[in-house]
């Protein structure tokens, strides 16, 4: 592994991750967070820039990556994003235990989902904006922003996509690496985008709704809320949230064209029609498992199944329901629906 | 540029090597997924699968967005259509290789109109080019540039030549070097411009700009004692060595061929008239000897298999061979086999092709862009504009885009060799030969 190159990519990702925090600080800020927090952030982020930029100025030198450069990349990358992303919680003091907060930035960066934190309404703006960041930046991954950003990196860039980028993924949008990576990203953040304004109007806050549209479209699962999306109990916010998920669980490139005015590309991609086909199926398997049994509404049941069904198979884990008090026909739909996951280029998503 | 590369055989790889170096947007369509997978692993492309001659498959390519087309697949007829198909796109620039060279001087049919800007036989371009370092004993590569009018020729420093005796500024003073210019030179690996105060070494690649009229005098004082090869003995009928055979014929050359296959040998034999075809194996020193490998002969190593052509041209150096040359298509080789030093020359196939296409990856200010194939960087034709900063300027006080220097300056039709009090005007054509870092400034300084 060449050591130096490997390192100067990473130190450009903390320097990302170093301005995030920095941004955490300033909602912190606009929110009136108590000051201890406020100082946290501000102190996280300037030593995540800091030792971005002492690794920057020791590692600079030609960028020549090779293969096993970008699987170490990826691995090295992943672990430092998640130490790096722990900060934050320490220093404000939110999670104390070290182990638990590097948990905390990893489940996020990974768009795992699953926390340490219970009582969410009791944390303050600028973490919580954090934790639903780790998500955005996981699922597509921010070394494929740094490759998007990156203009020199040319081949190298390939190394890292090719090793960041999990499964059969053969869309390739554009000729260049580069040039595939800006275009994914653009996609996945005008969703985001689109997604928070959609929340905003069903009467979510801008802060919870951006936080909410990182959530579903990393498919990570990280609320604002302790009851997650039933906090909010609105038809419509279910809806729109459905929706997202849906389509952060299918491939970006299809989104891509889609967006480029090609909506029955959809349809034409055999692996999304099963990935649709497998989704309706199950939901309409639930429906008439819990219907009667344990919802006595269908229109309930409906609405119960149609999340419930999407937030497990997208990996997204976003509850509004307690599912463990259905049947147990619907629980091995539901596993067996996890298994199914979403395509092959989306989000990383587990 | 976006460029889609039709065919991933030998030559399309090389020339998305080449084309990815330079930074361009790259497609290539095989029907071989093995191959595609293999180039994806290497190079930042996109890779497209299918048949090259198929509309589905080129819409897949987005055939619509590129800029230029380049068809090297092994059909002429696929390649062909391809191009017809990017005409019928929309797209500016469409090359096509073919393996038959009546198809590229046909007469019967105007592929220019058909769509088909270039057509290369690219058997035929190399054989030129092996004809002509035979031709000129001595000679380790030789291009043409300016329609003919200049060349860049390779030679390289033996013990106890001339070109020994002092600094560049000192010969110069020979009548024979003030016609030359040298361009560049290449030691153990690394190449380098030549200056005034530059002394040579034994084993130092030297390239030069010269008129081909001044060449052969040029090359006896380079080679004292310098004579034609009695034989040429060349390994390999297929087409490439069946058109150089002719070639041979010709020129009243004596030559030998050697072919492996024995119904082959049959057709090549009866195709030639004075060669004398053998049916045997370049590698079998047995053969070598019986087809005359010896003193003052010269060996040709160019069948289809690459290390075949190595080992070939190593036993023909220990049998006292005066000049082996072999056909290479692996990049990767070129600078091991130099390592090695045992033989003279190689030749890369695809090298002709990338020239091809230079020219219009260049823009049109660049009338022709040229690589050669054991030298990075490249020789760049250019005209000066008027109103061009360098206009009126004697060339010692021109400030070069980067590392480049002027080869050849070419004024109403007369080949003039750059010195330094020569004075450019507007119109001059100018041959600039840049390292490959420094291409694209040059590239930029006659851009109008």
């Amino acid at each position: 592994m060449n050591t130096k190159p490997v390192l100067h990519l990473i130190s450009v990702m903390l320097l990302v991750l170093g301005v995030a925090i920095g941004l955490c600080a300033g909602i912190a800020w606009f929110y009136d967070d108590p000051l201890r927090m406020q100082l946290g952030l501000l102190l996280s982020a300037g030593l995540v820039m800091l030792a971005g930029l002492v690794m920057f100025m020791l590692t600079r030198g030609p960028v020549d990556l090779s293969r096993r450069d970008g699987f170490g990349i990826v691995a090295l990358g992943w672990i430092a994003a998640a130490v790096a992303g722990a900060l934050p919680y320490i220093a404000t003091g939110i999670i104390t235990d070290p182990v638990s907060a590097v948990f905390e930035s990893m489940s996020g960066f990974t768009t795992t989902g699953a926390s340490v934190l219970s009582n969410l309404e009791s944390i303050p703006y600028g973490v919580l904006f954090w934790r639903a960041l780790t998500h955005f930046f996981g699922g597509m991954g921010v070394l494929v922003l740094c490759v998007a950003i990156l203009p020199f990196l040319g081949v190298g860039g390939m190394q890292i996509y090719r090793a960041e980028m999990p499964g059969p993924s053969k869309d390739r949008l554009t000729p260049r690496i580069a040039t595939t990576a800006k275009l994914l990203w653009g996609v996945y953040v005008l969703l985001c985008v689109a997604e928070a304004v959609l929340l905003r109007l069903g009467h979510m806050s801008w802060f919870d709704a951006f936080c909410h549209a990182f959530a579903t479209m990393a498919t990570g699962g990280f609320s604002t809320r302790t009851a997650s999306v039933a906090a909010y109990n609105s038809v419509y916010i279910e809806t729109v949230i459905i929706v997202f998920m849906f389509l952060a669980g299918t491939n970006f490139a299809l989104n891509y064209r889609a967006l480029r005015g090609k909506p029955l590309c959809y349809f034409r991609d055999p692996e999304f029609r099963f990935y649709v086909g497998a989704w309706l199926t199950a939901t309409v398997v639930i429906i008439a498992n819990i219907y009667g049994k344990v919802y006595p509404s269908f229109w309930h049941s409906v609405r119960a199944a149609f999340f419930q069904s999407t937030s497990i198979m997208t990996t997204t884990g976003f509850c509004t329901e307690n599912f463990d008090k259905w049947p147990g026909a619907s629980k091995v739909v539901l596993i067996l629906l996890m298994f199914i996951g979403g395509c092959a280029g989306r989000p990383v998503a587990e | 540029m976006r460029i889609l590369i039709i065919g991933a055989g030998n030559t399309g790889r090389n020339l998305a090597l080449k084309l990815c170096e330079m930074d361009h947007d790259v497609v290539i369509v095989d029907h071989d997924p093995e191959q595609l997978a293999a180039l994806d692993a290497q190079l930042d492309l996109m890779t497209v699968l299918g048949e090259g001659s198929s509309p589905e498959v080129l819409v897949k390519a987005e055939l619509s967005k590129a800029d230029l087309v380049v068809a090297v697949t092994s059909g002429d007829e696929v390649n062909i259509l391809a191009c017809q198909f990017a005409y019928a796109a929309g797209v500016a620039h469409k090359v096509a290789r073919v393996s038959n060279p009546a198809l590229a001087h046909s007469t019967l049919l105007d592929f220019k109109q058909l769509g088909v800007d270039l057509m290369i036989s690219q058997n035929e371009e190399v054989s030129r080019e092996i004809f002509d370092v035979l031709r000129n004993p001595g000679l380790t590569e030789l291009t043409e540039l300016l329609d003919g009018r200049l060349v860049i020729a390779g030679v390289r420093v033996k013990k106890g030549g001339p070109l020994l005796k002092g600094s560049l500024a000192e010969l110069h003073a020979e009548p024979m070097v003030s016609s030359a210019r040298f361009v560049a030179r290449v030691r153990d690996e690394h190449l380098s411009l030549p200056y005034g105060e530059t002394r040579f070494q034994v084993g130092d690649d030297l390239y030069v700009a010269i008129t081909p009229e001044h060449l052969p005098t040029f090359l006896d004082w380079v080679y004292p004692g310098r004579r034609a090869f009695g034989k040429t003995v060349l390994a390999g009928g297929g087409g490439l060595g069946l058109d150089l055979a002719h070639r041979m014929e010709a020129g009243r050359m004596p030559a030998v061929l050697l072919e492996r296959d024995a119904v082959r040998a049959g057709e090549c034999s009866e195709s030639l008239k004075s060669t004398l075809v053998l049916h045997g194996d370049a590698s079998d020193r047995e053969t070598l000897i019986n087809a005359g490998v010896g003193d003052n002969t010269a060996f040709v190593a160019i069948t289809g298999d690459e290390e075949l052509n190595i080992i070939g041209c190593m036993l023909a150096h220990k049998l006292g061979a005066t000049f082996t040359l072999a056909q290479v298509t692996k990049p990767d080789y070129v600078p091991v086999i130099r390592g090695l030093g045992l033989l003279d020359s190689v030749v890369s196939p695809h090298q002709c092709m990338v020239n091809a296409i230079l020219h219009f990856v260049r823009g049109q200010h660049v009338k022709a862009a040229v690589r050669l194939g054991r030298v990075p960087g490249e020789f760049l034709h250019v005209a000066i504009r008027k109103r061009h900063r360098w206009v009126g300027k004697p060339i010692y006080k021109v400030k070069m885009p980067g590392r480049c220097l002027i080869a050849s300056v070419c004024r109403d039709d007369q080949i003039h060799v750059p010195t330094g009090d020569l004075i450019l005007q507007a119109g001059d054509q100018l041959v600039m030969f840049a390292l490959p870092a420094d291409v694209d400034r040059v590239d930029n300084a006659f851009k109008s």
